[in-house]
């Protein structure tokens, strides 16, 4: 996971001097989850802009904010921080869709050009979803669409779903390791956990090159 | 220039789901063997519950090599290519796919193995599809109920039995073929949405009951008892309650002190001599070249790789391909349709974001030969399955039912509303071999190391849809029975690269059809075997991992006894 946050858990425990089974010493550990906490922030300032240039991350930044906007149900996309998630996935396991990004954001703004005279990001929201509608069938739309909702609803780890916005708009109660009978019935479901995988101490983050 | 190695008994390509299996009744005979993979070990650590990671994105492991080598496909001979899969999610790995599948473990139904003569006796020899290479297999269900047996208490396989001795017991599938005794362990437990579609198929005079799961219930041996995490699909089992072969029949071959694994080991050809016997195998590791000269040879990489690798090992004895002087490698090839789902709305929440794709209610009513076939455009059927299994971003993509739009805010509010709401059905049916359905190496296409990768020529065919349109008719109503208020039907799809690929190695006794005898062993080279569905010729309705592995310690216990005459 090193290139999706900047440093891995791994190192994290490792640059704050704890080692091994050390990290279950309780006080030590909030101590440790402290500085964690700060590292990641700083590797999420980091990580803003990774592959896009200003412009087309602004432009994406709009775009997911209409397809899962802020509203009356609550924040969207972009609090969700799904952009970043794009941007730095784009070096990482969706290397692949670089081009098609720049082409499409290229074409995103032309077609908005020509219909309202005016780069998308300055259009009104009304206007933006109208240069969307026309491209809603394509496969750029439909890229853009996947990737948003990959960094809306996937495991914070990777930068998105932040504050476990993604989660809590669908009701997903959280990763448990252990699920009781009573936990898995209709009539008694399991209560919110806001734990991402990796905050059980036993897994390992491992890179994945390749995505879709 | 390869290092030669130690001659050994038995050389194994590929540990995974078959190969696995196979090590332990020949090690447990005394026979050295040595199993080659192309992974490396994993463990516990490396099974996060991460579904970008585990459905999204190719899996993690060491070595990509299925990744590197995604068969290509196009429908006929005439056609152009479909696009290239992004991903092929089998494993690279000690245990091979059977770390990460979802260990529904089936035994096949007797019609399975008797489609050509029970079709002939009950409907008329006119109803076998026209250009269907299909043949009987050497043996019925009878032969191999001893190895499903042995091998589902080895795994640890959970269930309800239908048929023990002919006495039928409601609570499992009254449509299995007997077996001797119960299985190891009771079923994986049911949910209120369990029980709910249970009782909606029995409200239709259907026989619902728990699938078979080489998922422990409890704990087993030293494994512990399922958690139901919900990560269960493509995912490694953080607990080893999943009965991969890295927990079960490899370590224990390995303690017998006669089976060594040697991982990030590449065989790139087998062996022949002059008169044409097996002198052994050539592999990768590193940038190093070995030979590793056995007495026999069990090759178990997986169909697309069983067929490349025999291909690609050209000798003079064997100028198209080890043992494919009759031209039947790459012939018979099949994948289990399992495409053309159905999925339902439901008014209620179905709490589904835990569990796992093999706690689930089958129907088996409409599968193989167990209703009449005299009045339907077709042979075979489905199994028709529902399970609970649902994960955050899979749950966001869900179809909208023609009720909100795919994006903005009327969208959110669906999906807010209903992502616990909606329930896609797993069916599998029948597929049949045809002549023009088949596989070959690719003449552009190459994987790393510069071989050409595997290519694939197939599309279902009338048998097939008709089969797929009748099963998703029963889902429809089996899921409308149950409460459903919105129902969508997918595609069929294509024949691509496929998780369940059978055939190109078929066995059957003649050798002018089929690539491997009745034992597993090449018609053509006394002193190699195959493992794996590719040497299947027909699918079921089933998933084919536990008649893989059955078949796979038949021809490892039969090899141990005959090893001395070869
Ligand atoms: C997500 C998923 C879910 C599934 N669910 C089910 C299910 O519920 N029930 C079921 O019955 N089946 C299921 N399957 C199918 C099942 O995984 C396969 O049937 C089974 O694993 C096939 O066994 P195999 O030994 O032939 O191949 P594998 O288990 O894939 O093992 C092949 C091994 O060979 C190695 N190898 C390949 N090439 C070489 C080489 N050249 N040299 C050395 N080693 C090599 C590979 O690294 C691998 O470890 C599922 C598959 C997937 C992907």
């Amino acid at each position: 996971m090193t290139s999706h946050t900047g440093v891995s858990r791994r190192q994290l425990f490792t640059r704050a001097g704890v080692a091994g089974a050390a990290i279950f010493a309780m006080p030590e550990f909030s101590r440790v989850l402290g500085i964690r906490q700060q590292l990641v922030a700083q590797a999420q300032t980091q990580m803003q802009m990774r592959t896009l240039t200003a412009p087309e991350l602004a432009a994406l930044t709009a775009m997911c904010g209409r397809i899962i906007p802020a509203d009356a149900n609550g924040p969207g996309a972009i609090e969700a921080k799904a952009p970043q998630y794009i941007d730095h996935s784009l070096s990482g396991a969706l290397a692949g869709a670089r081009q098609s990004y720049a082409e499409g954001l290229a074409a995103l703004d032309a077609g908005s050009q020509q219909k309202f005279g005016a780069p998308f990001v300055k259009l009104t929201p009304a206007q933006q979803d109208a240069v969307l509608t026309d491209i809603q069938d394509g496969p750029f739309f439909n890229l853009v669409r996947g990737h948003t909702l990959q960094g809306t609803f996937c495991d914070p780890l990777y930068g998105g779903n932040a504050n476990f916005i993604g989660w809590d708009l669908i009701g997903y109660p959280g990763v448990r390791l252990n699920v009781t009978a009573a936990e898995q019935n209709m009539s008694t479901p399991a209560t919110r956990n806001h734990k991402s995988a990796y905050d059980y101490l036993m897994f390992s983050k491992t890179e994945t090159m390749n995505g879709h | 220039m390869a290092t030669n190695l130690k001659k050994t008994d038995v050389v194994i390509i590929g540990m995974g789901a078959a190969g696995g299996v196979a090590a332990l009744p020949l090690a447990q005979a005394g026979i050295e063997v040595v199993g080659l993979e192309a992974g490396t070990w994993l463990a516990a650590k490396d099974f996060a519950p991460d579904e970008l990671r585990n459905n999204f994105r190719a899996w993690p492991q060491a070595i990509q090599k299925a990744q590197n080598e995604i068969p290509t496909h196009r429908p006929n001979a005439g056609a152009p290519s479909s696009p290239r899969l992004a991903i092929h999610p089998m494993m690279n790995a000690v245990g091979g796919t059977s770390l990460h599948y979802w260990a529904q473990s089936w035994r096949l139904s007797p019609w399975d193995f008797k489609v050509v003569s029970e079709t002939t006796r009950r409907y008329g020899a006119s109803r076998i599809p026209k250009g269907s290479t299909v043949e009987d297999w050497p043996f019925g269900i009878e032969e191999i109920e001893r190895f499903y047996d042995i091998v589902e208490q080895e795994i640890g396989v959970s269930g309800k039995a239908g048929n023990i001795n002919g006495t039928i017991d409601p609570r499992g599938n009254i449509f299995e073929a007997p077996r001797k005794r119960e299985f190891p362990m009771p079923p994986l437990r049911w949910s209120e949405w369990h029980d709910r579609m249970a009782s909606a198929a029995r409200g239709l005079g259907w026989h619902p009951f728990p699938g078979p799961a080489a998922i422990n219930t409890k704990s087993y041996g030293n494994r512990s008892g399922c958690a139901y995490h919900g990560y269960c699909n493509r995912g490694g089992c953080h607990v080893n309650a999943k009965g991969s072969t890295a927990v079960t029949t490899i370590p224990k071959a390995m303690k017998t002190g006669k089976l060594s694994v040697v991982t990030q080991a590449s065989v790139t050809s087998i062996n022949v001599d002059g008169n044409g016997r097996v002198t052994g195998v050539t592999y990768v590791k590193g940038r190093e070249e070995f030979f590793q000269p056995a007495t026999a040879v069990l090759l178990a990489a997986y169909t697309y790789e069983n067929v490349r690798t025999l291909l690609l090992s050209k000798s003079k004895a064997f100028p198209n391909g080890l043992s494919n002087n009759h031209g039947q490698v790459g012939r018979h090839y099949l994948t289990h349709a399992t495409g053309g789902g159905v999925t339902a709305l439901f008014p209620m929440k179905l709490n589904n974001w835990y569990g796992l794709p093999a706690q689930g209610v089958a129907v088996d009513d409409w599968a193989d030969d167990s209703f009449d076939h005299s009045s339907v455009d077709f042979i075979g059927g489905g199994n028709l399955f529902v399970y609970s299994d649902r994960r955050p971003i899979s749950a966001a993509g869900m179809n909208t039912f023609g009720r909100a739009p795919a994006w903005g805010s009327a969208w959110k509010a669906f999906v807010k509303e209903n992502a616990d709401k909606w329930h896609g059905a797993y069916m599998q049916k029948t597929t049949l071999p045809y002549e023009d359905n088949y596989l070959d190496l690719d003449p552009e296409v190459k994987d790393p190391l510069g071989l050409p990768v595997c290519r694939i020529t197939a599309d279902f065919k009338d048998n097939e849809r008709n089969a797929a349109t009748f099963c998703q008719d029963k889902m429809e109503q089996w899921y409308r029975a149950a409460g459903a208020v919105e129902i969508v039907r997918g595609p069929l799809g294509t024949m691509g690269p496929s998780t369940h690929a059978y055939g190109g190695t078929r066995m059957g006794k003649s050798a002018e059809t089929n690539v491997v005898n009745e034992w597993g062993l090449s018609h053509e080279v006394p002193n190699l075997g195959v493992l794996g569905a590719s040497i299947m010729g027909t699918s079921g309705a089933h998933n084919p991992t536990l008649t893989v592995q059955a078949l796979a310690w038949r021809t490892a216990e039969y090899l141990a006894r005959n090893l001395n005459k070869m």
